[in-house]
């Protein structure tokens, strides 16, 4: 079992999402960065779907009532096993009783704490995410609170992995711009517009959120039309507002949408953007769609090798 | 038309055969799904299929697609699943929908229930089905400034569409009435009531 000793203003329990009910309405969910969800999963040995917390904006408290393996990935945050310094980005152990304190973050946005066995809360439609909104999913359908315990699941048979997370798996060491593809009314912006969005820097408004994020800067030359009817949407489409702002739809985002989705964020940078704290800056850079599967592709195999790492390694929690 | 949304999805413009067939379809790739294809979402007639582009090529699926697409058709009439939801009609904004299309109360109310509606997309919120088409003469735009608070199980109206509201949530459509009808619920195998294509009658209690 972990107890929250003190909750931070936001954490929620979060997986991999889910991707068979957007039929009902029900959008993927699951972490805003997948990748330092996947990344903290596979650190700890974990399958890349377990549910980890997604930590936010103030730190807190959380006592381990059994030894267990965890990581912190994502954003940058001061955190202590006790007294003594627990590294992000690679896999650490813990002792029944031992307190880990983080910190307020300070970089990024969002923080994954990922435990070795992951998060044991029930199933709901295929994820085990709080989807807050519906009050379903995570503990409860609703924040983590001090004062809440959860368990573990069972030992997974994949080792935890000794090393350190490699940069290309860290969505805040990236820098450049991030790569967007034309969506299905990419006409809605001329060609005077996309060449001025390729320069310039947007900025993440107040209004971001689990839904999306609300970026300005960008300066229209006509009005935006709607685009008539709802039409289905994804995770990273860059919707165009009558006002002229964008939006790009995050792991929460509705899944059908009456305005003109200009563009599609590379789902392999998704994560960068999902890291931009409000006030921060966005660049974006076209692209095509083989490109952004290529950037999958670097990922995953980044992935296969930090697990291939593990399985090669002597499993410290096994005895021969 | 098949186009691209983003890398990992597609998104088909069927043309022809409304919600009816784009439901069929999307239930169709659901059931049987290509290799690589993780969901599909049908609104209106568009059709999103979302897939992993690691798990499959991009390209052969679009093939795939069009192929599947040539032997869809709509279900045949009277064959669309009916839903009959008993509606209380005693909404807040029932004087106001009389007022602004000169109808009475009784009249509003008998245009609603008499309409019979085909499930267009569901969105906005799990569960919340658009509903249509509505009589004209009942068809009004929505608020001017939404309510930050509409109850969950509200059945509302604007323009065209009608909708129950599944959570209490934020919403400018205008309230006529309410329903016990359990529009989404996360614990049932298919947690909307209602699916794109399915038809849908009220029925004033």
């Amino acid at each position: 079992m972990i107890e929250v000793l003190r909750a931070p203003a936001y954490a929620t329990v979060q997986d991999a999402g889910r991707e068979r009910f957007r039929s009902s309405g029900v959008p993927r969910g699951g972490a805003m960065d997948m990748l330092s969800l996947i990344s903290g999963n596979a650190l700890v040995g974990n399958n890349p779907r377990a549910a980890a917390i997604e930590w936010a904006l103030t730190g807190g408290r959380l006592r381990f009532e059994q030894d267990t393996t965890f990581a912190l990935t994502g954003a940058a945050v001061g955190a202590r096993i006790g007294d003594a310094p627990a590294p992000h980005g690679r896999a650490l152990r813990a002792a029944s009783g031992d307190v880990l304190s983080i910190d307020a973050i300070t970089g990024g946005r969002f923080l994954y704490v990922c435990f070795r066995g992951g998060i044991s809360v029930p199933e709901v439609l295929g994820g085990r995410g709080t989807y807050l909104p519906g009050s379903f999913g995570g503990l409860g359908g609703r924040r983590l609170l001090t004062g809440d315990s959860f368990a573990l699941g069972g030992e997974p048979d994949t080792p935890a992995v000794e090393g350190a997370l490699p940069i290309e798996l860290s969505s805040l060491a990236a820098s450049g711009p991030i790569g967007i593809m034309q969506g299905p009314q990419a006409e809605m912006l001329s060609l005077k517009e996309w060449s001025a969005l390729a320069e310039l820097e947007l900025n993440v408004s107040p209004q971001s959120d689990r839904t999306g994020y609300r970026l300005t800067g960008l300066e229209r030359t006509r009005a935006t039309a709607a685009i008539g009817r709802s039409e289905p949407s994804c995770t990273g489409a860059v919707q165009l507002t009558p006002g002229g702002e964008l939006i790009v739809l995050m792991a929460d985002g509705p899944t059908v949408g009456g305005y003109p989705k200009i563009g599609v964020v590379a789902a392999a940078h998704l994560p960068r953007l999902a890291q931009t704290p409000v006030g921060g800056k966005v660049k974006f850079r076209l692209i095509e769609a083989d490109e952004a599967v290529t950037l999958l592709a670097t990922q995953r195999s980044a992935l296969e090798i930090l697990g291939g790492e593990a399985r090669a390694s002597p499993n410290p929690s096994k005895k021969p | 038309m098949i186009r691209p949304l983003g890398e990992s999805a597609f998104l088909i413009e069927l043309g022809e055969g409304g919600p009816a067939r784009a439901g069929a379809l999307a239930a169709q790739l659901r059931d049987a799904p290509p290799a690589g294809v993780l969901d599909a979402v049908a609104a209106y007639d568009t059709v999103a299929v979302y897939f992993d582009p690691l798990a499959c090529s991009p390209e052969e699926l679009g093939a795939l697609l069009l192929r599947e697409l040539q032997g869809v058709s709509a279900p045949r009439q009277g064959r669309a699943v009916e839903h009959v939801i008993r509606v209380t009609y005693d909404g807040e904004d029932l004087d106001l929908v009389a007022d602004r299309t000169g109808l009475s109360r009784a009249d509003v109310i008998g245009i609603h229930a008499a309409g019979q509606y085909s499930v267009l997309a569901i969105g906005f919120v799990p569960g919340f089905a658009y509903l249509g088409e509505l009589d004209d003469r009942l068809s009004i735009p929505r608020r001017e400034t939404p309510r930050t608070r509409v109850p969950a199980g509200s059945v509302a109206i604007a323009g065209r569409q009608t909708a129950v509201y599944p959570f209490t949530t934020p919403g400018g459509w205008h309230i006529i009435g309410r329903t016990d009808a359990r529009m989404f619920d996360p614990t049932r195998s298919r947690p909307s009531l209602l699916a794109v294509g399915d038809s849908v009658r009220f029925v004033p209690t």
